[in-house]
């Protein structure tokens, strides 16, 4: 059985580290759901019976985590975006935002979805 | 090729610059691994907070709250509530902590063998479930090796061919790290 495995994108990677610089406790609190939800389906539970309150579909397959539940006190509403493509067992990490950049995350997530599948 | 990482705490490790960071995102992760074991069984079932809440009794909030509770605030009562609203047994284990993955595999195989002499133990002076059994015991000792050989064959080729030649020669087989499985592991279950 071949494992799930989880690929940033370069967009991903800069919003990570600005993230740890400015909202590090909204960065743990959304990687600590990452953490829920990437265990969950690397059990072998596919990806679209993942049913947790953190957890928003945004279409085209892509889902975002958001904060609630994870890491510690009141936090700022943050969204990190992920598409699991169930063929390669990949699970994509395309960027994170907060509640202002929620549509260009949402485009932007959608049309590496089209980029990769062809969608 | 862009990077992968197999789970949160490589990706962690791999992308933060701040190392209190890193040990704060770290710790936080591993606080509350039970109660993401939790979700990972209702999901596995295919069932949303709201369905397994009416199983249990309680509101949607409680089954969200267990679901993101520390570790060191979930009781067995929780779990119990879980295992019945699932259709499932608790059990509940300990294992030394230097335990290793040969040890672990060690540990289930005398599992196993204890599992096979209950299975045998039970068909005796019935001819049809010895047959069963006996059926039973083929197809495990048929399955069993393709499990290992699978595992060896992910070794790089040549070391494989290697193993394979110099097993030619003599069979080693390591020994358990006690005689009696559930004495040395402590893992000991509590139904």
């Amino acid at each position: 059985m071949t494992e799930w495995l989880m690929e940033p994108t370069d967009t991903y990677v800069r919003a990570y580290k600005w993230h740890e610089k400015k909202k590090p406790s909204e960065l743990i609190a959304v990687l600590d759901n990452l953490d829920r939800y990437f265990k969950i389906i690397s059990h072998g539970t596919h990806p679209q019976f993942v049913v947790l309150g953190c957890i928003h579909d945004e279409g085209k397959g892509i889902r975002a985590i958001d904060q609630k539940g994870g890491g510690k006190g009141k936090l700022r509403q943050t969204r990190l975006y992920v598409y699991p493509d169930i063929d390669q067992k990949i699970l994509y990490l395309i960027t994170i935002g907060d509640k202002n950049s929620q549509k260009d995350d949402v485009k932007l997530s959608a049309d590496f979805v089209i980029s990769l599948k062809g969608v | 090729m862009a990077k992968q990482f197999k789970n949160v705490n490589d990706l962690i490790k791999g992308l933060s610059e701040d190392e209190n960071f890193k040990k704060e995102a770290l710790k936080t992760i591993s606080e509350n691994g039970l109660s993401k074991f939790l979700s990972f069984l209702r999901c596995g079932h295919q069932m949303t907070q709201k369905e397994l809440a009416e199983k249990i009794g309680c509101s949607q909030g409680r089954v969200s709250k267990i679901e993101s509770a520390k570790d060191d605030k979930l009781s067995i009562k929780d779990f119990i509530d879980y295992g019945n609203a699932l259709g499932l047994e608790l059990e509940i284990g300990f294992r030394r902590k230097d335990m290793k993955w040969v040890d672990m595999v060690k540990y289930h195989a005398f599992q196993m063998q204890g599992y096979l002499n209950n299975i045998v133990q039970v068909a005796k002076e019935d001819e049809a479930l010895e047959e069963g059994a006996l059926a039973f015991c083929f197809e495990t000792l048929k399955n069993v090796p393709v499990l290992i050989l699978n595992a060896m064959s992910k070794l790089p080729n040549a070391r494989f061919n290697k193993l394979i030649d110099g097993s030619k020669s003599k069979v080693h087989i390591s020994g358990p790290i006690q005689s009696n499985a559930d004495e040395n592991n402590e893992a000991m279950k509590f139904v």
